[in-house]
This record gives C-alpha cells, structure tokens and sequence, in this order.
C-alpha cells in the first residue's frame, strides 16, 4: 500500500559506526585498554543499520536527500560504503584516529552538523562496541533539538513527526515531534534492506568526503574526554558452568539429553 | 548531599531493577554516609511509598500529576532539574533501560555533569567510586576513570545487586510542580498485542543470529515441538520478522521463568540475558568467549547445526521408548 503524501524532499542526517560482529571473539591488547582489531570481522552497527533503514524509506517516501556521517579511523569508511551501496545520497567520513568518548564524539559531531542542513537525524540506540547509549541523545541537546530515544517507527506529515518508542516489557508509547529532531533508533518498520555486492562495489568507487578535525574548527585538545577506559578484564563466567565434552557430537548430545532427563523436564 | 535514585514503576508496580538499584544505593549511601533519596513520580504513585521505604528510602520526593501518567522522559527531566535545584545530589542512579536513554544523557547535558552509561559494577575505595562498564555486549568489562562531576550520574545495567529489605527513614516531601509543556508530547500508551505465552513453560528452546538463515528456525522449532517447549528468540530475530513478537524474550519482550532455558546460538547481549529467569540455563554456542556462558550452567562450545538434529532424535527416541 502507498502511504500518504507527507512533507516533501527531506533532509536526513544517518550517523552510523563500523563496529566489531555480535560473534567474534575479542582479544585484548597489549595495551589492556583496548580489543585488537586485527582479524576482527567488522560490520554495520546493528541499531545503526535499522536507523539508516527508517531514514532511506523517509528519504525515499519525501523524495528526500540522505547524508550518512561516520567519526572514526580511516577503515570506519567502511560503514559509509555501505550506506551509499543501500541508496544514501551522501557520505562525509570525519577522520579522528583519537581516544573519544561520548561526550567528545558527540561535541564533535554536533559540529559537523551545524554546518549542514537537516530535517530528521537518526542514529541508532547505541554502539555495541562501546554501548553507552549517549551519542545520538547528546548530539540533539548540543544542537539544542527535540529528541527521542528507543524509536522503532516514524511517520511525517505536516512538518511533524509521529513516532513509536519502546518503553520495555511489551510496551510502547506514541510521541508527536516537530522537526527539525533526532531519533535514536532501536528498530525500524521495515527489515533493513540487503546491500548487493554490485552496490558495494559501485559506491566505493563512488568516494566520499573526508574530512578532519581542523576542518570543521574542532581543536581536540579543548575536548577532553569524561570517561575513560582504565583497564579492559574478560568477565567471568558462573562459577558453577559445566561444559559439556564428549568425543563425539552425538556423545555430547546423549549428556545434554542427560541433563534434560536430571531436571525433569523430559 | 546524598545518592538518588529514580522509581521506576509500569501498572502499579516497581520494576524489579529499581528494587535492585535501591539496594545498590543503599549500600553506596551507607559508605558515603549520607541519606538514600527515591524521586517518585507519576499520576496516583503514592501508594508505592511503603515499598520504597521498606527497601531502604531515607527521602522520598513525591511529584504527582495527571501529566504523568504516560512516561514522557522530557517532562521528568524538567522535574529533575527542579529538585537538583534544591538538593545538591552526589550520585544519581537510574537503570540501563530504554526509558532512560533520552533522560540520563540529557540530565547529564544540561547540568554540564558527567555520565558513566551501562556500568555493571560499582565499588568503593579509599570513599571513591571504582566503576566498570559493560562493553562489546558483555564480553567486555572496563574499568574507567570519569571527570569528578556534582552530580555524578550512573546508568546500571539489572543484576548490579540483589533486591533486598532494610528499612530507610521514610521522609516524604511532596513538590507541587507547575505546569509545562516539551516538545516531545506522549499522545497514547499501548501494549504490543500478545498471542501464545511463552513465560509458563518448563521448557523454552530458544535462538537468536546463530541461526544464520530464516529456513533453519524449522530446525529448531523441530526440537522444541519434540521436547514441548515454547519456542523463544531474541530481538534481531523479531526485527528481521522471522517471528513474531509473542516469542520474544528480553527487555523488548517477555521475562521467561522456566526449569530449563536452551540458548542455541545466542550471543547473550543484555537485552536478551534481562529476559531469562530460569532454573537452569544451556548454552549451545560455537563462540567461547559469548556472554551467554557467564549466565549458563551448561554449555555445549560447537555448532548448533551438527548438534540440534542429533538432540532431536535422540527425544525422539526417548519418547517412543515411554
């Protein structure tokens, strides 16, 4: 089904952050303050990756313009590429290779945006490298903007927004917004769209716009980090885990099934 | 002075993190010494009062209002600011949850305050608080330094301490607030419509990414018809739309409290782990290093596609043999 005309040609800002796949196993470093990232799969943020989803359908829906932004080392243009091989018009890679924080990352961005127009920006709820669930939230404040957070579906008419966020336990809740606004997104209406290896391919030829601290008026050493990484440990398991061996894959299933049997529940 | 913490409550009830968060506070008021303040907001909350004192609560700030029957981040904010206002707070605490992520970072902003987000433990030392966070979905702990900030405000994930009972000197101060509008307005509240339930089974067979591709979910399901057990997934599966939200366990879903949970490749972020509230959890999982096998008190380290074919049969089996 079509949806309604809504507000035409919006401008949407996605921010978006290459991060480390839910299943690799990390390492720590030598360092003790960081994970290597050497033979580490990297991906698309999953939040982020639903965030640029709800802003390629709006895009796409208004007849809109969509800028992703990605801060961080040269190979977070990966995450760029990306959202240029799933339909973003733009891309703007800001090359910072320092320790940052949310506070930082988020003074830093919120710079960069100033200088660009925009309707809608979206991130995703969190990074699940870092986990802090602050950026996006704190970009808005900095731009002095509406924001809401845990968003899993948007909906514009009349230079308005109307949103869904999850509160927990099942429940939701439904928000109007004016624009201009930030949404951190935890999902998105529709499942995020596939990038083919074409588009891929088709957008790193493509390129797109680096730029670097001093370029956007950001003297680093007037930032300082809030919060820093001290000391980086594997947690540790329940004292009580057994695991269960066997010399074979059906040896281990027949324990298993012993222990189904032991709590009754076969 | 003093270290606050804000009531979470959903129907008339205290979310079950509060509870935990208040114990936490508690133990962290009784080594700064200083006094346990609960803000409690929302329309008719007074009643959750006893429970609060009952569970530690030297002050109680009350503010009531039909303006806060919904929960709208920006209205409480405003509330905050108020109080902060009066009090100068030490450490504020709220939960890791969803409902918080626009007004943790946002009261931190505006009071210019530092925010140490996801912290899974906290410790004293020497009268300083020692914090780590969760990183990477919990196969990561960080210990961190933090700017000293007044005040200092904390997110915590659930399980940073036990619920527990002692009772606090109960103060209530009830503040009048005028009103005021956001731009954030809350129109309806809803609950996702709900269809089988999976919290009242003995056994739940549940499964997330490690599937790998939506046809194998009949693998899995295979097993838990095989074993009777409610069919359970975790959040990415619901989003791709594989399953519906019914079978969702976790923060987004349902708190499962059955004898056995079987995780066949699940990673164990948080927000999945919040969900689970069972005797015993089995972890099937090719990654060693997965957080599910910190909660787990069994686990298989391999491939759940070798393995779940061969578990079937052999219930299977079993149940020809009954």
């Amino acid at each position: 089904m079509k949806a309604n005309p809504r507000s035409k040609g919006l401008k949407i800002i996605v921010l978006v952050k290459w991060v480390p796949s839910a299943s690799e196993e990390l390492i720590i470093d030598e360092s003790g303050r960081n994970i290597k990232r050497a033979g580490v799969n990297f991906t698309l943020n999953e939040f982020d990756n639903y965030a640029l989803e709800e802003g390629l359908r709006l895009k796409e829906e208004t007849n809109g313009h969509l800028t992703a932004i990605a801060m961080g080392p040269l190979e977070y243009q990966e995450a760029l590429v990306v959202a240029l091989a799933k339909g973003a018009d733009d891309a703007i890679h800001l090359n910072y290779e320092g320790e940052y924080d949310a506070w930082v990352a988020s003074e830093i961005l919120a710079r960069l945006i100033t200088t660009l127009e925009y309707d809608i920006i979206f991130t995703g709820l969190e990074a699940t490298d870092t986990n802090e669930g602050q950026v996006g939230v704190l970009v808005a404040e900095k731009l002095k903007i509406p924001h809401v957070a845990a968003v899993t579906k948007v909906e514009v008419s009349d230079g308005k927004t109307r949103v869904i966020r999850e509160l927990g336990g099942g429940v939701s809740e439904e928000l109007e917004v004016p624009i201009p606004v930030l949404f951190a997104t935890l999902s998105s209406k529709n499942p995020p769209r596939y990038a083919p290896l074409m588009k891929i391919l088709a957008a790193r030829r493509r390129g797109l716009k680096c730029l670097e601290l001093k370029d956007i008026g950001v003297n680093i050493d007037a930032v300082k980090p809030r919060v820093r990484i001290v000391k980086m440990t594997t947690p540790e398991r329940k004292k009580s885990l057994k695991i269960i061996s066997g010399k074979s894959v059906e040896e281990q299933a027949a324990n298993l099934f012993n222990v189904l049997l032991e709590k009754g529940v076969v | 002075m003093g270290v606050m913490v804000l009531a979470e409550h959903a129907q008339g009830a205290l979310k079950k993190t509060t509870l935990e968060l208040m114990s936490k506070g508690r133990e962290l008021a009784d080594a700064l010494k200083c006094p346990l303040q609960v803000v409690l907001i929302g329309d008719n909350c007074r009643n959750l009062i006893d429970v609060l004192v009952k569970h530690g609560a030297d002050n109680i700030i009350l503010v009531e209002g039909k303006e806060f029957r919904g929960f709208n981040p920006h209205l409480y904010l405003t509330v905050f600011r108020k109080i902060i206002e009066d009090k100068k707070q030490q450490i504020i605490l709220f939960s890791h949850q969803f409902m918080n992520f626009d007004l943790a970072p946002c009261l931190a902003s505006k009071l210019n305050a530092t925010y140490v987000s996801n912290c899974r433990s906290i410790e004293i030392r020497d009268g300083k608080l020692i914090l780590y966070r969760s990183m990477y979905g919990g196969k990561i702990v960080a210990e961190v330094t933090y700017e000293p900030s007044t005040p200092l405000i904390i997110s915590v994930k659930s399980g940073v301490a036990k619920e527990r009972e002692v009772k606090g000197d109960g103060v209530v101060t009830e503040l009048k607030i005028e009103p005021f509008e956001v731009a954030e307005k809350v129109i309806a509240v809803f609950e996702e419509a709900v269809g089988e339930d999976i919290t009242k089974a003995d056994i739940v067979v549940a499964f997330g990414r490690g599937i790998g591709n939506k046809e194998n979910i009949e693998l899995i399901r295979g097993l838990a018809n095989e074993l009777g057990a409610a069919l359970a997934c975790t959040r990415p599966i619901v989003d791709l739309g594989w399953l519906d939200k019914q079978h969702l366990v976790g923060i987004s879903g349902k708190v499962v409290s059955p004898k056995v949970y079987l995780a066949l490749g699940i990673s164990g972020q948080s927000q999945h782990i919040e969900g689970i509230n069972a005797e015993t959890i089995i972890a099937v999982n090719k990654d060693p290093s997965a957080p599910i096998l910190e909660v787990a008190d069994y686990a298989i380290v391999g491939d759940l596609f070798n393995f779940v074919p061969i578990l079937t049969e052999y219930v299977k089996r079993h149940k020809r043999r009954l």
